[in-house]
């Protein structure tokens, strides 16, 4: 259904040009889910953003495919990709906080979505629509008149979901949607979404850097590091038999109740700017098994096994211990 | 057809809303109550006034007496009827300038805050170069230069007042461009005119309207100011052309203050009800700032 082959998004600012996103490679059956994890700056958000082709200023796609039912958005013309946008494809932003006009009451916002892309339906019937929407997210239909001051955040959230599915799209991005939650409001949240992705038959692309979020959540797992995907596939594969360093020490850092105490090993280092990216690998410099050939090229991401598990390491194969 | 009259039914209501609010407010019904007093003296003032005010109807310079309240002008004309018809070309002024103003400065606020890039530095350059001319100066010579008529003044008020509110659109409007719900707007599919149209300028317009309101004692403020330095349209009546006469007539010397301290006084009420007004329509206008369980 989606199908992003060596996407490559650059921003260019001030010091030079960014390369956020570099050669990603991603695909997305129907009714499935993707976790998109990563640490910040890691090119999560400007990915999605990208599938959508909402860059902010100084953001350009430069190379590569996304394809979505065999039409590649990359090549729409603007006119075009506003159809597609909402209809085919619909995001919850992060910060959903404020994603709402403070002028305007939700469920204008919402049948706004519905009264853009389809011209014939009279407002009273799209207002119906945005009211039946609230309710099925549960929110009392009651409170569509509210403006979004009135509501507290994960109503706002749940309003947002609502809106996102206004128009029935295939595939639903959800970047960083419960990050300024309390953990109930969180798992309530993701119930909801759970909920509308069967009754919808929704594709998702889940954005978090919460791996406990994403494993609870989606089917499968692609793993970011400095505009690379360096590792994605089912969740079982990716928490069970990690196969790239910097997956195995993320996974090494979160603390497990069961198994005794031990001192939680950070990954050393930070992140490479991506301004001036090392060349060959992105994480070289603080993997503690790299060789010569990482330093040289960018390792390809490689399936490992049927199940569509891919890596992009040399050392895919290390059995030893990297992190202690 | 039976869309269009319950959209009708729609903004009355809202209407009707907005006036809920403005209600719970005394300062803006005493800044209404003064405006609506002003603007009954603008219309009934045949009515209200003793004699034509053009006419000269008693000696000259008399001071006030029974049959002229306010005394008579240098020309025998009556002060009073003169006050009350000032206010007709007061309104009419400040109204219409205002408005000038506020077209031209929101539109290239809006503008060049939206597209920005080089066509908004462009505009802005622009309005930096009418913002660095002194405003008094240029409406000396736009106003010398185009003649001396009542249309002109509202003109040169308007043209000349725009700048700041120019440049205080484009910065909230730059400010909203980066706020998420402008970019949900753009990712439902929003065009620029709907997305200026139905996300920004209602956005902008608590500042626009308080400004427009605020704008208007000013353009009261400059016609008065370029009728007393005699560049007024000489056949208007206006609270400036009388504060002129009083002034070149030595009203002070003379202890004639009833010549020109109600014209004066005049010019600060109408200005205090507008500025009243402006006040509380901020908070009308801009939900966040209603109180609660309005």
């Amino acid at each position: 259904m989606l199908d992003i082959k060596d996407l490559q998004v650059e921003y260019t600012v001030p010091g030079g040009v960014a390369r956020a996103v570099n050669k990603a490679n991603l695909n997305l059956t129907e009714g499935e889910s993707l976790g998109l994890a990563g640490e910040s700056g890691c090119g999560k958000t400007t990915l999605g953003n990208a599938i959508l082709r909402i860059l902010p200023e100084g953001g350009q796609i430069s190379g590569g495919e996304i394809n979505l039912d065999g039409i590649d958005l990359v090549e729409l013309s603007e006119e075009k990709m506003r159809r597609i946008r909402w209809k085919e494809i619909s995001m919850v932003f992060q910060g959903a906080m404020n994603s709402f006009d403070p002028t305007m009451n939700i469920e204008n916002q919402i049948a706004e979505a519905i009264l853009i892309h389809q011209r014939d339906t009279s407002k009273e019937t799209a207002l119906e629509r945005a009211r039946e929407l609230l309710r099925l997210c549960g929110i009392n239909p009651l409170l569509g008149k509210s403006y979004p001051h009135e509501l507290s955040g994960g109503m706002k959230q749940r309003g947002c979901i609502a809106m996102a599915l206004a128009l029935q799209p295939k595939l639903l991005i959800a970047d960083e949607i419960t990050t300024a939650l309390d953990v109930m409001t969180q798992a309530q949240i993701f119930t909801l979404l759970r909920d509308m992705k069967r009754k919808f038959n929704l594709s998702m692309i889940i954005i978090s850097h919460d791996l406990a979020v994403l494993a609870k959540n989606c089917d499968r797992l692609a793993i970011m590091y400095a505009g690379h995907i360096v590792e994605i596939g089912t969740i079982q594969d990716i928490f069970d038999h990690p196969r790239h360093p910097y997956v195995k020490g993320l996974l090494f850092c979160i603390p497990n109740f069961a198994g005794g105490r031990k001192i939680i090993a950070a990954i050393k280092g930070a992140p490479p700017s991506l301004l001036a990216p090392p060349p060959g690998c992105p994480f070289h410099p603080r993997c503690p098994i790299s060789i010569s050939e990482c330093k040289t090229a960018a390792p390809q991401l490689l399936s490992v096994n049927t199940n569509n598990h891919s890596v992009a390491c040399y050392r895919k194969d290390y059995k030893g211990v990297i992190w202690k | 057809m039976e869309s269009s009259r319950r959209r009708i039914r729609l903004q009355i209501h809202d209407l009707l809303n907005l006036w809920r609010v403005f209600r719970a407010n005394p300062m803006g019904l005493i800044g209404l109550a003064m405006l609506a007093f002003f603007v009954a003296i603008a219309i009934f003032c045949p009515v209200f006034s003793p004699y034509d005010p053009r006419d000269t109807v008693g000696e000259f310079l008399a001071p006030a007496s029974p049959a002229h309240i306010l005394g008579t002008d240098q020309l025998g004309r009556d002060i009073l009827s003169r006050v009350l018809y000032g206010t007709r070309i007061s309104l009419l002024v400040g109204i219409t300038a205002a408005a000038i103003s506020v077209f031209i400065g929101t539109s290239i606020g809006l503008v060049s805050g939206y597209f920005g890039k080089a066509f908004g530095e462009v505009l802005m350059r622009f309005t930096d170069m009418f913002l660095v001319m002194p405003q008094l100066a240029l409406m000396i010579i736009l106003a010398a230069l185009l003649g001396r008529s009542l249309f002109i003044i509202m003109v040169v008020v308007g043209v000349t007042s725009w700048p700041w509110m120019a440049r205080i659109i484009r910065s909230e409007v730059l400010s909203l461009k980066q706020r998420p719900f402008v970019e949900r707007a753009i990712s439902i599919g929003c065009s620029d005119f709907y997305l200026i149209r139905k996300h920004i300028l209602p956005n902008v317009m608590p500042l626009i309207t308080a400004n427009a309101i605020l704008t208007i004692p000013w353009a009261i403020v400059s016609e008065s100011t370029l009728s007393f330095i005699g560049l007024g349209d000489p056949t208007a009546i206006s609270w400036g052309s009388i504060l002129s006469g009083a002034f070149s007539n030595s009203a002070i010397i003379l202890g004639l203050w009833y010549w020109f301290i109600p014209a004066g006084l005049a010019i600060v009420l109408l200005s205090m009800s507008f500025a009243l007004i402006g006040h509380v329509m901020d908070e009308v206008l801009n939900p966040r700032l209603r109180k609660r369980g309005v």
